[in-house]
């Protein structure tokens, strides 16, 4: 008796899995909008000794004096990147170190990124997790160089 | 959720369950695993404190309990050895991390859905706040405490578990047992202390 | 004045034990007569209480039920290769499940099409998983530090970036 009613309900479900697929493989969908985080990464140098703030910094400059007691901040670098869900950007870090970002999840404006600072010999100095919103900033810092240390700004979006 | 005063009494299909799968049966595993799966989960989780990390720790352990089932002697019920298993595995993350400081692990959400804890306090806001609070503080405090007082502290108050199981469960005696116990207790009650004199 | 169990030898034991309900009959009472005239130790053990009582109706954390329903075959995947697997249950063929059973075919449409709405809902920001209100937009979710290298996570008064902060062992 139920098989009568079968040919109805598969084209109907039928339709609207075709359907279904269609509107998700379509260029408005979400899967599409954010196919990749735009990454703005900057390498600072934060010492104790003459040199004060490099005006490259920016509006940085301010958030990292109230930050921190360092005298000298310089920029060193600002790799950009722009990598796709789950691929690895790798950028230099001064030592022969890397900083390896991997975005784990995009939307909506929000970005869950794993941060990884690598030393010379591929070990993981820090791995750590991080959701940011569009536009805001986290800073990775401590590895040492020269006469001081690294501060390392991540913004994405 | 167990109580504090009942203690876990292995079912009867647990022991066969282990027997069937210690000679190789691996749907009477498959069956121990889909049994503990949430329990284990949670236990993990309110050791570490973030839900990824809690997945793979339980994970983890089922896997070790499968690999070591041959020395699975039976003194224990299967889920006091898994719980040692999930706490060992928690302890090793927790000292790996080797957080200095405060950490804000703001991982501690539930999942949606999930009803509230304290219905009696669902229509008193100034209740249900400090409620928030006292909470917030208590996650705080239990995540500074040494991993060996946590592990403690969450087998008895959240899990319920007797001295006895959880002197089996974390592998020491029921004095040492006891001892992290009171020292975990005395730790978290001075953090709230200040807090009530703050509100009286 | 002075009570008896301020002199003893582990008073804080024995408040910590009254509280916990671990003491004998007579000397819990003996405990809980005393603490009528001694405010410190009442507010003591009412602390006690306060964190027994929260941890006791602390919510169970779960797993969402894809990653319960997940879960084995997790295990699975992390015992030596060559295991076989835990268990295969029997299972009708996906096309005869799917097919032959109008209600699962029709859930199954349902579904699909509630996901298209809620992945664009999710886009065009209605809803989104993450909470709202992080502040400065910045959530550290873990930090696994290197060997002999603590990591803190701070921020700073008055600042608004969060740091995560490697206290890299000397290398001289």
């Amino acid at each position: 008796m139920r098989h009568r009613r079968r040919p109805r309900h598969r084209a109907f479900s039928g339709v609207t899995l075709v359907c279904s697929l269609v509107a998700l493989l379509a260029p408005h969908s979400s899967l599409y909008a954010q196919a990749t985080a735009a990454l703005r990464v900057q390498v600072i140098y934060a010492a104790n000794e003459p040199g004060g703030v490099d005006g490259r910094l920016g509006n940085l400059a301010a958030e990292l004096q109230r930050t921190f007691r360092y005298s000298k901040y310089e920029l060193l670098d600002s790799p950009q990147g722009a990598p796709a869900l789950n691929q690895s950007w790798q950028a230099t870090l001064p030592g022969d170190r890397r900083l390896e970002i991997t975005p784990t999840a995009m939307q909506g404006g929000q970005y869950s990124l794993t941060v990884r600072v690598l030393s010379s010999s591929g070990q993981a100095v820090v791995n750590t997790r991080v959701r940011l919103r569009s536009g805001a900033t986290v800073l990775v810092g401590g590895p040492s160089h020269q006469k001081g240390v690294l501060i390392i700004a991540i913004t994405a979006g | 959720m167990a109580g504090p005063e009942g203690p876990h009494r292995e079912p009867e299909d647990d022991r066969n369950l282990v027997g069937r799968a210690k000679q190789g049966d691996r749907e009477a595993f498959a069956t121990l695993v889909r049994r503990h799966q949430g329990r284990a989960f949670n236990l993990a989780y309110q050791m570490v404190r973030n839900r990824e990390d809690a997945l793979d720790i339980s994970q983890e352990a089922f896997a070790r309990a499968y690999t070591s089932l041959p020395t699975f002697k039976g003194e224990a019920s299967f889920s006091t050895w898994l719980h040692r298993i999930v706490v060992n595995l928690a302890i090793d993350g927790l000292r790996r991390k080797r957080v200095v400081g405060t950490a804000s692990y703001d991982d501690t959400r539930a999942v949606p859905g999930e009803p509230e804890a304290e219905p009696s306090t669902r229509d008193d806001p100034a209740a249900a706040l400090e409620s928030k609070q006292v909470r917030a503080l208590l996650a705080r405090g239990i995540a500074q405490l040494p991993p060996a007082q946590q592990a403690v502290l969450v087998l008895r108050e959240i899990e319920g578990m007797t001295y006895e199981e959880i002197s089996q469960a974390v592998g020491c005696s029921l004095g040492t047992v006891m001892s992290r116990l009171f020292y975990a207790r005395r730790r978290l009650q001075q953090v709230l202390k200040k807090h009530l004199a703050d509100l009286r | 004045m002075v009570h008896w169990f301020h002199m003893a030898m582990g008073r804080g034991r024995r408040l910590a034990a009254y509280a916990a309900d671990e003491l004998p009959a007579a000397e819990h009472a003996r405990v809980e007569a005393d603490l009528h005239s001694c405010p410190a130790c009442r507010r003591e053990v009412d602390a006690y209480h306060l964190v027994s009582s929260t941890l006791r109706t602390e919510p169970r954390a779960r797993m969402s039920p894809e990653q319960a329903a997940a879960f084995l075959a997790g295990v699975e995947r992390r015992l030596r290769p060559g295991t076989a697997a835990l268990a295969r249950p029997a299972r009708p063929a996906l096309r005869e499940l799917f097919w032959d059973h109008p209600r699962l075919s029709l859930a199954s449409a349902a579904a699909a099409v509630i996901l298209v709405l809620g992945l664009t809902l999710v886009q065009m920001e209605v809803w989104g998983p993450w909470s709202p209100s992080v502040p400065n937009g910045v959530e550290v979710v873990s930090i696994e530090a290197g060997e002999d290298a603590p990591v803190m996570v701070f921020q700073a008064p008055g600042s608004s970036l969060k740091v995560i902060w490697v206290f890299e062992k000397p290398t001289s």
